[in-house]
C-alpha cells in the first residue's frame, strides 16, 4: 500500500519518468482530438511505454512447415505504445519494428499478414479478476479489435471473446489504420474507439489493455502470436481507484514478490503432471494450458489467482474436437465422442463451469508467492535470436 | 488474375452481415453488451448456420436464375456427341449449363442415356464470353495474318462479301467461288444455311468428312456405306465389345458409360490400340498393336478364324461375295455378260426363273455375278447384285435352292466359246491370308500369336460381338485398307443386326431435310472430294516430295515414285473441274474467292498448306465464333452467334436416338453484333441480287444477271435476279428459327413434334421408327444396322449386293488389293518415332482448345506424350520444352512423360491451334501426306465418288525425332 | 453429431476421367471470387501425386489414438500450381496465346501417367470432393470453431462470419479438400451443393457425371443405395480410412485391369495390373473382399442371374441414383439478392 501511495504521488507529480517507475502503466495524453494518422498531433506529445510481447505457446500451430520457425526464429518483440484520449474517444498507437511488410494478398492463399490487436475486458476494477490475457476466459469476456496488413481495410474487425474458440464478430466501432514506414522498417497502428459504449466503459482512471502482434512473415496467425501481459492505461481525467492500482501492480512494478528458486521446487512437484513448462515435458500436450512463456504474458496477479482460485479464470480448451475418444461409443455416422481428458473444465452442479485444476488455496501465501515468482521467470530471454 | 475492387467490398460486406445483424439485435434490446458465442461441439449443433447457408443459396440463385427463362442447347456441333443441355441465365447473361438429363428410358432394364454431355460442353457458358470471342465484323487493314483489323458495320461487311462473290461469278463463273461450311457446324438446321447459299450460287464445296479425314471408305467398300453400326446402348447387351483404334473413354465421353455398364452386365471389353489408353485401363483385354499395323493384325485374326473354321460358312454364302467366281485369267469377277449362257455348265433355267420373278426389273449382265452351285453342279446367277433384277440374297425360295461353293476350281465357257478356270473369291482371300499368319505378322504388329488366337475366338464365337473402329485408323496412309480388313474380318463372322458387327458411326435416316439445302434439283452444288481438293489447294505434292524418300513410297504404295505419280496424275486429270464431274474424285482448280464458315483449315495446316492456299485465295472471308487460326488470316471476319444464341436442330450421328433442339434462353443479351449463319447467308443472297440487278441496269448484259452454268444448273444459268426469292423459299426460310421449324414440320422421323412439345421435354425429341436405315428402330431396343439384310435378306448397297471381299478394279488387282490385304503405312523412315495425334479429351478439335478452364486441366501449353525410355535416351525430363522435327517442320511443345505410351511413338492430342505453339507451328506441319491411289481410284461398282466413297486426309504420315528445344 | 448423413459413392470402375464433374463444379462455384485456383471437385490419376501435389504426404487427420495430427498448407506454386490465365485479347491482334505464368502443376497435371513400364503400366482415375467426414479434421483444427456439420444432413460448412482465415483447417484436412480464399480471407470448400439439393437438384458433380459413377443418398437410410453399397455389400470403401476422419464419400475400388503381358507379349492369366497393395494403401484392408464380391456378382450376372449389387452400380435410371428427396426444403428460405461476388467469366463483360 505504501508503494501504491508513492506511485500516486508520482501520478500527480510533475512529469515523472513513468516507464521506469511503472513498467505496466501507460500514461494517457489528453487532447481535444484523437488523431487517426499515426505520429501526428497529440501522438507526438504522448509518452510511449515500451512493452515486451512474448509468443503465446499454449496455442500451437498445426502447421508443420512453420512450427519450427515459430519455435526457433521468433523470440519476444517490443512495441512502443501510446495512448491519447479525448472526452469521447480513446486512441491507442502501437509501433514496432518489422523488417518485412507482410500483407495478406488477394492472389496468394499462403500469404499471412502482419497484424496487431488490442483488447479490453468488459468487466474490470476492484473485485473483478483479470481475465486470461489471450482472449479472455469463460467469465471474463473481452472486446478484441484486430487490424491486419491487407490492401482491403475491411479485414479489420472487432470481436467479443471469452476464451479460445469464442471469437465472435461484432459491429465495428473502432477506427483503425495500419501504416508501414518503409524507411524505418516500422509499423504504426492506430486504434480510435469510443471511450464508452454498450460493450465497454473505459472512463476509469486505470484501464487494463491487452496487446498482441502477429508476424505474417513466419505465418503467425490466430493464437500463434506475441502477447503482452495486461498493461494499464492511466487516464488522468478520470477517477483512479488506488486499491485497483495496487491490485494490478503487484509483481509488475519491479518489486520482488517471492523466491523463484523455491517456487520452482513447488512447480516441479505440484504442476508437472498436467502442465508443461521449461524442461518439464511429462504432461501430455493439451490436457492443461502449457506454461511456456507464461511469465512473459501473464501478470503476477493473474497467476496468483489461477493458483489459488482456478475456477475464477477458466480457460476453454483450445479446441475440444482435436482429440477424439476412440474407445468411446461412435454415433451412427461413425463420429467419435471428444476425449474428455482434453477439456479443461467441467460443468458444476449449478451448470457453471469448474476448472479441472484443483484450487491450491491450501498453499501457504509464501509458497504461492514463490510459485508466482517462479512462473514469472518462465519466458524466453529478451536477447533471443530474431527478437524484434 | 483480375478482380473488381468494388465486388470485393460488396462481398465482404455481405460476409460481415452476420456480425452486423448481431449488433442490431443488441441495439434493439437497449444495448446490452455483446456476448461471445461459445460452441461446444460443432459436429452436433451449431448456433447460427443461416448466414453462411444463405450466402451460398443466394450465390446459387445467381447462377440458376429463373428456370422459366432457361434455354436448351446442344453445343459442340462439331462433336458427334449431340447432347441436350439446359442453359441457365441471369440478367440476360448465360451463367452456366447443366445437362437436360431428361431423355426417356427406352427399356427398364437398359440404362438410360442421361446425362449426356461432357467437360467441353459443361463450360461453353464461360467460353462464349471469352476475350477471343468475335463480336463485330472485322476487316483486315494490314498484311494477311498481321492481326491488324478495322471494325466495320454489318452492311459494309455483307456488301464486301457479296461484291466478291458476284464479281467472281461474273468473271470466272460459279466455279470461281468456294463456299464451305466447315466441321465447326455439323447440325442439320444451322448447317444448311451456307450449304444452301453455296448450292444456289453454284460454288464449290468439298466433302466435309473426307476433308477432315473422318471417313470410313474401307467400310463402305465392304458394306456399301461407311456410317454403320449401332446406337451405343447396344453395347450394354453385347458379349464382347472391341474398340479398335479408338478410345471411347476419352473421345466418346457421353456414350462411354454403356461400355462399363455392359461390362457389369457380362460383356468382355477388348481394346486394340498402340497406347494403354483411358479405355484400356478398365478393359478385360488390351492388345498393344504397333501404330499403323492394325490391318496386318486384322488379316492375322482372319487367318486364325478361317484356319480354325470359326466362321459360319452358310452365312458367308448368303451375305458375302465369297462364293462369287473369279476368272483365273484376268482375276476379274466372272460376270453374266462374260459367259456363254447356253452352255450346259450354266444353270439357265434358274436364271430364267429369276428373270421371271424380277418382272419388269432388268438384269444388267455386266453387274450380275455368278457362283458354282454344289447342288446343280452348275454355274448359277447370284441374285441381289446391282445389275440383278431380282433383289434378294435368298439362296433358297420357292423355285430355287442354291448351295454356292466357297472352294474349288471350275470350268466356265465364255461367250466366245473359250473355256477358262474360275475359282470362288473365298479361295483368293484364303490364299492372301497365308501372307498374314500370326507368326508372320508378329514382327510388324508386335502382337503375340496367342493374343491373335484369343481375339479370333472372342470376335468369332460369342453370340453378340460389336467391333468399333475409330477415325484414327483411317488417318494412316494405309487406313482405307485397314478399315476394309477389319470390316472383312467382321463380315466373315456373319455379324449383322442383333448379333452385332462392325460399328463405325451409325447414322439415322432423316428424310425431308434436303429442301433446306437444295433446290429440288434445279441447281446442283459443285461437290468436291475433300481429300483431293485439300491436297491440291495446299500443294501437297511439294511437301511429299521433301518428306518421303523413294523407298518410303515404294514400301507404302508397292510401286516407285514415278509410277505412283503417273497413276495419280491420270486420275486427277480426268476428274478435274466441271468436265471432270462423274469421272472420279471431283475437284476444281478454278477457285479463288473463299467464304469459309466454322472452318479450321489453317489449324490443320499440313506442311506448308497455308502459304499455298493463301496464294490461291484472292479473297478470303471467314465466318466464325471466335478468333481461330483460320480467321486470323482472313480478309474479312464475320462474327457468328454461338450455340446458346441460336436456334438449331441436330439428329445425326446415331450414337443415340434423340434429336436435340437449341433454343436461346429468354431475354438473352446479345454478344456484340454476332449473328446466326442463316441471317448472314440471307443478307448475302439479297445483296448479290441487288448488285446483279444494278450491274445489269448499267451494262444491259444478260450475262451479268443470269450467270451461265452449263453443268450444274438445269436452266443453264444462275438466275441472280431471283436469289432472295429462291434462298428464302418465298420468305419462308431466312433465319435459324425458321430452319428449325422447317425441319420439325417436314421430317417424317419427327412426325407430330413441335417446338412446344420439344421444349417441354427439355429440348429434345426421339427419332421415330422411320429413322432406322437398314434395321427398324424399335421403341424399346437398341439399334443395330443390317437387320433388314439379315432377316429379310435384302441386298446390301454394294455392287454384288453382298458384303464385298473382292474388288476387280484393274488398279486394285495390280496392287494386290483385289482381296483384303494389309499394306505398310507411309512414314519417313529416316525419323524414328511415329507421331500420333488422336482425338482430344479436352477439345472438339480446335474448339475449346483455348479455354482457360480446360487448359488448366491440362498443361496450359501444347504437350507431347512420350515413354520414359524415349525421353531418357534424349535427356528429356517431364515438363521440358521440346522440339519435334522432321524434314517438313518443327513443332515446340512441353514434354509429358508417361509409361503408357509405346517407346516407338509420340502422342499429341490433336486440335492445338498453331498460335498456341511458340513458333506458331501446329503438329500437322510435321505431317506431309500423299494421295493413296486406291483411295483416289473410282468408278468401280459402288466405289463411286460420293458421301460413301471419297478418301481421307491422312494425319499419321509424319515420323519425327524429338529433342530438348 | 448430425442427425442424418448424406453420402456419396463413386464407382471407380465406371470413372472415365472426363472431368465433367470438375468443370461442372467450377462453373457452379469456383470460377469467381478468389476461388479461381480451387477445385472443390478434382479428378486425379492414380498412382500419382494428385492435387494438390502430394496431398497424401501433407499430413493432417488423426493419429491412431484420435489426436489431431499436424499438417502442411500446400504451397501455391508447388501444391496447387499457379492458375495461369491467357492473353486472349492479344490473340485478337495476331499474338500467340500464352499463359501468364509458367505452368508447372495443376489439378490434372499427371493425367493418364500412372506407374509401371510399358506395356504393363497402370493407372485409374480418382475423383475427389470434400468427404464431409463424421469426424472432420478441419473442424477439429479450427481454433475458432467456425466449421460445423449441418444437423439435417451432416454437410460440413465453414461459417464465413466466424472464420478468421487462420488456415489450421487446411493443415488438418488429410485430403487437402479445404482451401483458403485469399480474396475473402476465409476458408472455403465443397458444400455438397446443398443449395441445389434443397431445390431438388443433386450436387452438380454427381448429376452431371457422364460416366454415371456417383450415387447420392442418406447413409442412415437402410434402403438407400449408398447404405447398401457401403454396409450391405461392403464394396464401397472410404479413402484413406487411417486418417481417422470417417469420410462420407466412398469408392468402389477399381478392378485390376487387363492382364499384364509377358516378355513375349502374351497375356498373363490372372495377373493383377493394378497391385492390390496399392489399392489397399488407398482404401484400406477391405479392398480384397470388395473386389472379390464384385467379381463374384459379375460372374453371377454372366450366368444370367439377378444381382441387386450390379443393378445398383449399372443404374438403369439416372435420376434414381440420387435419393435426396428427403433433403429438399419444404419451403424455400427467402434469399436476399446479394451475392458475394461475380463469376469470373473469362474475358467476358462483367455483369
Amino acid at each position: 500500500m505504501i508503494r501504491a501511495i508513492c506511485l500516486l504521488a508520482a501520478v500527480f507529480g510533475a512529469a515523472p519518468a513513468w516507464a521506469e517507475a511503472a513498467p505496466h502503466i501507460i500514461e494517457g495524453e489528453f487532447a481535444a482530438k484523437v488523431p487517426t494518422e499515426p505520429e501526428t498531433g497529440a501522438w507526438t506529445k504522448a509518452t510511449p511505454l515500451t512493452v515486451t510481447l512474448y509468443r503465446q505457446r499454449t496455442v500451437r500451430l498445426r502447421d508443420k512447415d512453420v512450427n519450427h520457425k515459430l519455435d526457433t526464429e521468433l523470440g519476444p518483440r517490443t512495441a512502443a505504445v501510446k495512448v491519447v484520449y479525448s472526452k469521447k474517444q480513446l486512441g491507442v498507437q502501437v509501433s514496432w519494428d518489422d523488417a518485412t511488410q507482410d500483407q495478406l494478398e488477394h492472389a496468394y492463399h499462403d500469404a499471412f499478414g502482419d497484424a496487431v490487436a488490442i483488447e479490453f475486458p468488459q468487466k474490470y476494477g476492484m473485485g473483478e479478476s483479470l481475465p486470461y490475457v489471450g482472449m479472455g476466459d469463460i467469465d471474463h469476456p473481452v472486446v478484441v479489435t484486430i487490424q491486419r496488413a491487407h490492401k482491403d481495410a475491411s479485414h479489420n474487425r472487432q470481436f467479443v471473446a471469452a476464451g479460445f474458440g469464442s471469437l465472435t464478430a461484432i459491429e465495428r466501432d473502432t477506427e483503425m489504420k495500419m501504416t508501414y514506414d518503409a524507411a524505418a522498417k516500422r509499423w504504426h497502428a492506430v486504434f480510435v474507439r469510443p471511450l464508452k459504449d454498450h460493450n465497454l466503459d473505459l472512463t476509469h482512471g486505470l484501464v487494463p489493455m491487452g496487446l498482441a502482434i502477429w508476424e505474417g512473415g513466419v505465418h503467425e496467425r490466430g493464437g500463434n502470436k506475441a502477447l503482452a501481459p495486461w498493461r494499464f492505461i492511466r487516464l488522468g481525467k478520470h477517477k483512479l481507484d488506488p486499491d485497483y492500482l495496487a491490485y494490478v501492480s503487484w509483481g509488475e512494478d519491479g518489486q520482488p514478490i517471492g523466491d523463484p528458486k523455491k517456487g520452482e521446487t513447488i512447480a516441479k512437484t505440484q504442476c508437472i503432471a498436467c502442465h508443461r513448462f521449461a524442461d518439464q515435458q511429462v504432461a501430455p500436450v493439451g490436457i492443461a494450458p502449457g506454461l511456456e512463456n507464461i511469465g512473459g504474458y501473464a501478470v503476477a496477479r493473474y497467476l496468483q489467482e489461477s493458483v489459488q482460485e482456478p475456477s475464477k479464470v477458466i480457460l476453454r480448451p483450445l479446441n475440444p474436437n482435436r482429440h477424439y475418444d476412440k474407445s468411446g461409443k461412435r454415433d451412427p455416422h461413425g463420429a467419435y465422442p471428444n476425449a474428455v481428458a482434453y477439456t479443461w473444465s467441467v460443468p458444476g452442479a449449478d451448470g457453471k463451469h469448474m476448472s479441472k485444476m484443483p484450487p491450491f488455496a491450501h498453499l501457504p501465501a509464501d509458497d504461492v508467492n514463490n510459485l508466482v515468482a517462479y512462473l514469472k521467470t518462465i519466458k524466453d530471454p529478451l536477447n533471443t535470436k530474431g527478437a524484434q | 488474375m483480375s478482380y473488381n475492387r468494388r465486388d470485393a467490398l460488396r462481398s465482404l460486406f455481405a460476409i460481415g452481415a452476420a456480425g452486423l445483424v448481431q449488433g442490431r439485435e443488441a441495439q434493439a434490446k437497449g444495448r446490452e453488451p455483446d456476448k461471445p458465442v461459445i460452441i461446444e461441439d460443432p459436429r452436433a449443433f451449431y448456433y447460427n448456420t443461416s448466414p453462411t447457408e444463405n450466402m451460398y443459396r443466394s450465390e446459387f440463385a445467381d447462377t440458376y436464375g429463373d428456370p422459366a427463362e432457361h434455354g436448351t442447347a446442344f453445343h459442340c456441333v462439331n462433336c458427334q456427341g449431340n447432347c441436350a443441355w439446359e442453359v441457365w441465365i441471369k440478367d440476360g447473361k448465360i451463367t452456366r449449363e447443366n445437362q437436360s438429363a431428361t431423355y426417356p428410358s427406352i427399356h427398364p432394364e437398359i440404362p438410360d442415356a442421361n446425362p449426356r454431355g461432357c467437360n467441353k460442353g459443361a463450360q461453353h457458358s464461360q467460353n462464349m464470353y471469352e476475350h477471343d470471342r468475335l463480336k463485330y465484323p472485322l476487316k483486315r487493314v494490314g498484311a494477311r495474318g498481321a492481326g491488324k483489323w478495322k471494325r466495320i458495320s454489318w452492311d459494309e461487311a455483307i456488301d464486301e462479301v457479296a461484291q466478291n462473290l458476284y464479281e467472281t461469278m461474273r468473271t470466272k463463273g460459279p466455279q470461281g467461288n468456294y463456299v464451305h461450311l466447315g466441321a465447326g457446324i455439323l447440325s442439320e438446321a444451322r448447317g444448311a444455311s451456307f450449304k444452301r447459299l453455296g448450292t444456289l450460287l453454284g460454288a464449290v464445296r468439298p466433302y466435309i468428312a473426307s476433308y477432315v479425314g473422318d471417313m470410313f471408305p474401307g467400310t463402305s467398300l465392304v458394306y456399301g456405306e461407311g456410317n454403320i453400326g449401332c446406337s451405343y446402348d447396344f453395347m450394354y447387351g453385347t458379349n464382347v465389345q472391341v474398340y479398335w483404334g479408338c478410345n471411347p473413354n476419352t473421345s466418346r465421353i457421353p456414350d462411354a458409360h454403356y461400355v462399363w455398364e455392359g461390362k457389369y452386365n457380362g460383356s468382355k471389353v477388348i481394346v486394340i490400340a498402340p497406347e494403354f489408353n483411358s479405355t484400356a485401363i478398365h478393359a478385360d483385354l488390351w492388345v498393344p498393336v504397333k501404330a499403323g499395323y492394325d490391318g496386318h493384325l486384322a488379316m492375322s485374326i482372319m487367318h486364325e478364324i478361317v484356319h480354325n473354321g470359326l466362321f459360319d460358312e452358310a452365312k458367308a454364302k448368303v451375305f458375302t461375295d465369297l462364293p462369287l467366281l473369279v476368272r483365273e485369267d484376268t482375276k476379274a469377277l466372272l460376270r453374266l455378260s462374260d459367259i456363254d449362257q447356253d452352255h450346259k455348265g450354266f444353270n439357265k433355267a434358274l436364271f430364267e426363273t429369276f428373270e421371271e420373278l424380277a418382272g419388269d426389273a432388268e438384269f444388267h449382265e455386266h453387274e450380275v455375278f455368278l457362283a458354282w452351285d454344289q447342288k446343280s453342279k452348275k454355274i448359277v446367277v447370284m441374285p441381289g447384285s446391282e445389275g440383278a433384277g431380282l433383289k434378294t440374297l435368298r439362296l433358297q425360295d420357292r423355285g430355287w435352292d442354291l448351295d454356292p461353293a466357297l472352294r474349288g476350281t471350275f470350268d466356265v465357257t465364255l461367250d466366245g466359246g473359250e473355256t477358262i478356270k474360275v475359282r470362288p473369291v473365298f479361295e483368293h482371300m484364303v490364299a492372301k491370308l497365308d501372307d498374314f499368319t500370326p507368326a508372320k505378322t508378329r514382327a510388324l504388329t508386335g502382337v503375340h500369336p496367342k493374343m491373335v488366337q484369343i481375339l479370333a475366338r472372342d470376335i468369332a464365337l460369342p453370340e453378340v460381338v460389336s467391333v468399333t473402329i475409330g477415325f484414327s485408323l483411317g488417318k494412316h496412309f494405309n487406313g482405307m485398307l485397314t478399315q476394309r480388313a477389319i470390316g472383312s474380318l467382321v463380315a466373315l463372322t456373319g455379324r449383322l443386326g442383333r448379333a452385332g458387327g462392325m460399328n463405325t458411326e451409325n447414322e439415322w435416316s432423316i428424310s425431308g431435310i434436303g429442301g433446306l439445302s437444295g433446290f429440288s434439283g434445279k441447281y446442283k452444288q459443285r461437290f468436291a472430294s475433300g481429300m483431293v481438293s485439300e491436297f491440291l489447294l495446299g500443294d501437297g505434292f511439294k511437301d511429299a516430295e521433301q518428306q518421303f524418300s523413294d523407298a518410303d513410297i515404294q514400301k507404302a504404295t508397292g510401286s516407285d515414285r514415278a509410277t505412283w505419280r503417273k497413276d495419280i496424275d491420270e486420275m486427277l486429270q480426268a476428274s478435274k473441274n466441271d468436265q471432270g464431274v462423274g469421272h472420279g474424285k471431283s475437284y476444281w482448280d478454278t477457285v479463288e474467292t473463299f467464304v469459309l464458315v466454322a472452318d479450321s483449315r489453317f489449324r490443320r495446316n499440313k506442311g506448308r498448306y497455308r502459304e499455298a492456299f493463301l496464294q490461291k485465295a484472292k479473297y478470303l472471308c471467314v465466318a466464325e465464333v471466335r478468333m481461330s487460326e483460320t480467321a486470323m488470316w482472313a480478309d474479312l471476319v464475320l462474327p457468328c452467334a454461338s450455340h446458346y444464341e441460336v436456334w438449331d436442330l441436330r439428329t445425326n450421328p446415331g450414337y443415340h436416338r434423340f434429336a436435340n433442339i437449341a433454343q436461346p434462353p429468354k431475354n438473352l443479351a446479345p454478344v456484340g453484333e454476332a449473328r446466326d449463319e442463316w441471317s448472314i447467308a440471307t443478307d448475302i443472297a439479297k445483296r448479290i441480287e441487288q448488285l446483279a440487278k444494278a450491274q445489269f441496269k448499267k451494262s444491259k448484259n444478260q450475262g451479268d444477271l443470269h450467270i451461265p452454268d452449263d453443268t450444274h444448273s438445269q436452266t443453264g444459268f444462275r438466275e441472280l435476279d431471283q436469289l432472295t426469292e429462291l434462298f428464302t423459299d418465298g420468305g419462308k426460310l431466312g433465319t435459324d428459327q425458321q430452319a428449325v421449324e422447317y425441319i420439325l414440320s417436314h421430317v417424317p422421323q419427327f412426325r407430330g413434334e413441335t417446338l412446344e412439345s420439344v421444349n417441354k421435354r427439355g429440348g429434345h425429341c426421339t427419332v421415330n421408327r422411320e429413322g432406322g436405315k437398314s434395321s427398324p428402330l424399335y421403341d424399346d431396343r437398341p439399334y443395330s444396322t443390317f437387320e433388314n439384310n439379315f432377316y429379310l435378306l435384302q441386298p446390301f448397297e454394294t455392287l454384288t449386293g453382298r458384303l464385298t471381299f473382292y474388288v476387280d478394279h484393274p488398279l486394285w488387282i495390280s496392287a494386290g488389293a483385289n482381296v483384303p490385304v494389309a499394306t505398310e503405312p507411309l512414314r519417313p523412315s529416316k525419323f524414328p518415332l511415329v507421331l500420333m495425334t488422336p482425338h482430344a479429351r479436352w477439345s472438339i478439335h480446335s474448339t475449346y482448345k483455348t479455354s482457360a478452364i480446360l487448359q488448366r486441366l491440362q498443361r496450359g501449353v501444347p504437350y507431347v506424350m512420350m515413354n520414359p525410355t524415349t525421353a531418357d535416351k534424349r535427356g528429356i525430363r517431364d515438363g521440358d520444352e521440346v522440339a519435334l522435327h522432321n524434314d517438313v517442320g518443327r513443332v515446340i511443345a512441353m514434354a509429358k512423360i508417361m509409361p503408357s505410351i509405346p517407346p516407338d511413338a509420340l502422342f499429341m492430342e490433336h486440335g492445338w491451334e498453331p498460335f498456341q505453339h511458340k513458333n506458331r507451328a501446329g503438329h500437322n506441319v510435321l505431317n506431309g501426306d500423299l494421295l493413296n491411289r486406291l483411295e483416289v481410284s473410282d468408278g468401280w461398282g459402288h466405289l463411286k465418288f460420293g458421301v460413301n466413297w471419297d478418301g481421307n486426309q491422312h494425319a499419321y504420315c509424319g515420323n519425327v525425332e524429338i529433342g530438348r528445344a | 453429431m448430425s442427425k442424418r448423413q448424406l453420402a456419396m459413392v463413386m464407382d471407380l470402375n465406371k470413372c472415365i476421367g472426363c472431368q465433367t464433374c470438375t468443370v461442372s463444379c467450377k462453373t457452379q462455384w469456383t470460377n469467381r471470387n478468389g476461388r479461381e485456383y480451387m477445385y472443390w471437385n478434382n479428378v486425379e490419376t492414380k498412382p500419382g501425386a494428385g492435387y494438390p501435389k502430394g496431398w497424401e504426404n501433407l499430413g493432417g487427420g488423426f493419429d491412431k489414438d484420435g489426436n489431431l495430427n499436424e499438417g502442411n498448407i500446400p504451397s501455391r506454386a508447388g501444391g496447387y500450381g499457379v492458375p495461369w490465365d491467357y492473353n486472349h485479347d492479344e490473340v485478337m491482334l495476331g499474338a500467340t496465346l500464352e499463359p501468364n505464368a509458367k505452368p508447372d502443376w495443376g489439378p490434372n497435371w499427371e493425367e493418364d501417367v500412372g506407374e509401371g513400364d510399358f506395356p504393363n503400366s497402370h493407372y485409374f482415375y480418382l475423383p475427389r470432393i470434400c468427404n464431409h467426414c463424421s469426424n472432420p479434421a478441419c473442424l477439429a483444427a479450427c481454433n475458432n470453431q467456425a466449421i460445423f456439420k449441418r444437423e439435417e444432413d451432416g454437410i460440413v460448412l465453414v461459417d464465413l462470419d466466424r472464420c478468421q482465415g487462420e488456415r489450421q483447417c487446411i493443415t488438418a484436412c488429410p485430403y487437402k479438400k479445404i482451401y483458403f480464399n485469399p480474396k475473402l480471407s476465409k476458408s472455403e470448400k465443397c458444400i455438397f451443393c446443398f443449395p441445389r439439393i434443397e431445390r431438388g437438384l443433386p450436387p452438380a458433380c454427381a448429376e452431371q457425371c457422364v460416366g454415371r459413377i456417383r450415387i447420392v443418398g442418406f447413409l442412415d437410410d437402410e434402403e438407400s443405395k449408398v447404405h447398401k453399397l457401403v454396409h450391405k455389400y461392403k464394396v464401397a470403401l472410404p479413402l484413406h480410412p487411417e486418417a481417422g476422419t470417417q469420410p462420407n464419400v466412398y469408392y468402389v475400388p477399381p478392378l485390376p485391369g487387363p492382364p499384364k503381358l509377358d516378355a513375349e507379349g502374351a497375356p498373363i492369366e490372372g495377373s493383377e495390373r493394378i497391385p492390390l497393395a496399392y489399392l489397399e494403401s488407398l482404401f484400406g484392408p477391405g479392398v480384397r473382399d470388395a473386389l472379390d464380391r464384385l467379381k463374384a456378382e459379375m460372374e453371377r450376372r454372366k450366368r444370367g442371374e439377378k444381382s441387386e449389387l450390379l443393378d445398383i452400380l449399372i443404374a438403369y435410371k439416372h435420376e434414381e441414383m440420387f435419393e435426396i428427396a428427403d433433403a429438399k426444403l419444404a419451403t424455400q428460405p427467402k434469399i436476399e439478392p446479394v451475392m458475394i461476388g461475380e463469376p469470373r467469366v473469362y474475358g467476358g463483360k462483367k455483369r
